[in-house]
């Protein structure tokens, strides 16, 4: 099966300068260093937009403005992943793409003017291997930098830790343990 | 096991310290597992910002004083550190090993990846005399791009007394000057280094902690706190009546041991000071020199460490 890189959905458009922990996922969600997707989905915007989680749909694309999700990251990449979101901003911090790469997010950093190329609900299409952006409703297309090559195979391997599972099925010593019994997940 | 010229990956951001002996660490949190696994991973190369030190630093005026003031020019340039190697320049040859630490630890909390400092002569000396492998020191081609290229007179920096929120919000202290404290802490990545140690120790010898303030040290390693034992600094600091913990980050690291209650006035070297770093929210959390900061524990109120003359010029110290 090959990986889903164009993802097909409606936008949930958010603006720019939006911290992390607060506006993003809740600040004691952060702190607390919460990681399981179930404890983070029912909160994912949830200042912003009460029920957001069940609203969104799996395909749907998360849009915002510059310098998207400042602060302590990675609980709200967490959830996004978990819903089949997808995240397109005009910029945000390097650590922040980091730790969405990190959990297999599917996210373009660099798109600029992206931030007045939707409104709310529009229906758009993103291809992140190739930088296609199709703003069906305003039949509108424009090409960014998609997600480097380089980090595809971390992106389709679901993040840092499909990426180590797989390296160690490949370099796992003969008689090792299997994963389940060294209680990792 | 760093040396000059080491890049290395690091799960917490303050490994930028390694700027102090020409090495370069960049944080990649939880990633640090790819690493051990796999022996590296994936980065992306940062600009680089290079701020030119010119002149010499005053007496009494530390490393911490000079990396607030660095960050407080740099915003108020409106330079911003995200993800950015700090390279310093110029004047450099003034500064130790401890020193060049402290002056990486400011840049750190303003979101700086890397900090680096060419290491001088002098500095690879001392690492080639500690270094259980061979290295060679690094420094930046002498066509080099950088994103901005700065400046900064080290001769008309004052101590620094950093106001609680952020270490880019420092004043000179003669602003300061005479605010009473309850707390006081020396210690931390900024300065924890044995000569953070001993100029806190200079100021505190023969001399008692004020009646009603705590002053806390902590060595930055283990290594320190055996040191002070055989050196006398550990005397110098029990009979003032400080309490030293245990080596490590100690209060900095989130007040678990020695926190700040709700009102107080605290004077530290924590490396970053919003609310609540370390106790109560609304206590004050005010940024100093380990120097300023043992001077301002002995009056009870913050206090220039010039005042008690403890600081000759450098090269005409007892």
């Amino acid at each position: 099966m090959s990986f889903q890189w164009r993802l097909a959905g409606r936008v949930h458009k958010f603006g720019h300068d939006i911290p992390h922990p607060g506006p993003v996922i809740p600040k004691w969600l952060v702190a607390g260093r919460y990681m399981e997707p179930k404890d983070l989905v029912p909160h994912l915007f949830e200042e912003l937009r009460p029920g957001f989680h069940e609203k969104c749909r799996p395909g749907d694309i998360i849009v915002a403005g510059r310098n998207f999700g400042m602060g302590p990251k990675m609980n709200g990449y967490i959830a996004m992943q978990a819903l089949s979101l997808g995240l397109i901003c005009e910029s945000m911090p390097f650590l922040g793409y980091r730790a969405a790469l990190g959990v297999g997010l599917r996210v373009l950093d660099r798109c600029p003017g992206i931030h007045d190329l939707v409104e709310d609900g529009e229906e758009v299409e993103v291809d992140f291997s190739t930088g296609a952006f199709v703003n069906r409703t305003r039949k509108i297309e424009r090409g960014f930098d998609p997600i480097p090559e380089a980090l595809r195979e971390l992106v389709a391997l679901g993040g840092t830790s499909g990426f180590l599972k797989r390296w160690w099925e490949a370099n796992k010593p003969k008689d090792a343990r299997p994963i389940k019994a060294a209680g990792i997940r | 096991m760093v040396t000059p010229g080491t890049f290395y990956f690091d799960n917490d951001r303050h490994c930028t310290n390694a700027g102090g002996i020409g090495a370069v660490g960049f944080r990649v949190g939880t990633e640090i597992a790819t690493v051990l696994a796999t022996g590296t991973v994936w980065t992306k190369v940062p600009p680089t910002i290079r701020l030119t030190l010119k002149g010499k630093a005053k007496p009494g005026v530390f490393g911490r004083d000079i990396g607030f003031r660095i960050v407080q020019d740099l915003a108020k340039r409106g330079v911003d550190l995200d993800y950015r190697v700090l390279e310093l320049a110029g004047d450099l040859d003034q500064f130790s090993l401890d020193e060049r630490v402290a002056l990486c630890s400011s840049p750190t909390e303003q979101r700086a990846i890397g900090v680096f400092i060419p290491p001088s002569a002098k500095i690879v000396a001392e690492a080639r005399a500690r270094s259980k492998r061979p290295f060679e020191p690094v420094y930046s081609d002498p066509d080099a791009e950088y994103e901005l290229d700065l400046t900064l007179d080290l001769a008309e920096i004052e101590p620094q007394v950093v106001l609680t929120g952020g270490v880019d919000r420092g004043v000179d202290i003669a602003k300061m000057s005479g605010k009473a404290i309850n707390h006081a802490f020396i210690g931390s990545c900024g300065s924890g280094m044995y000569e953070d140690l001993v100029a806190a120790a200079k100021l505190l010898k023969g001399r008692r902690v004020a009646p009603g303030v705590r002053l806390f040290v902590v060595p930055g390693s283990e290594l320190n706190t055996k040191r002070m034992q055989t050196d006398g600094l550990m005397q110098v600091f029990v009979e003032a009546g400080a309490m030293v913990m245990p080596a490590g980050c100690g209060i900095c690291s989130s007040g678990k041991m020695g926190p700040v209650h709700s009102g107080e006035v605290s004077i530290s070297t924590a490396a970053d000071n919003v609310a609540g770093r370390f106790g109560a929210k609304d206590a004050e959390l005010l940024l100093a020199s380990p120097a300023t900061v043992a001077a301002s524990a002995v009056a009870g109120v913050i206090t220039d460490p010039r005042d008690f003359q403890a600081f000759p010029p450098k090269g005409e110290a007892a």
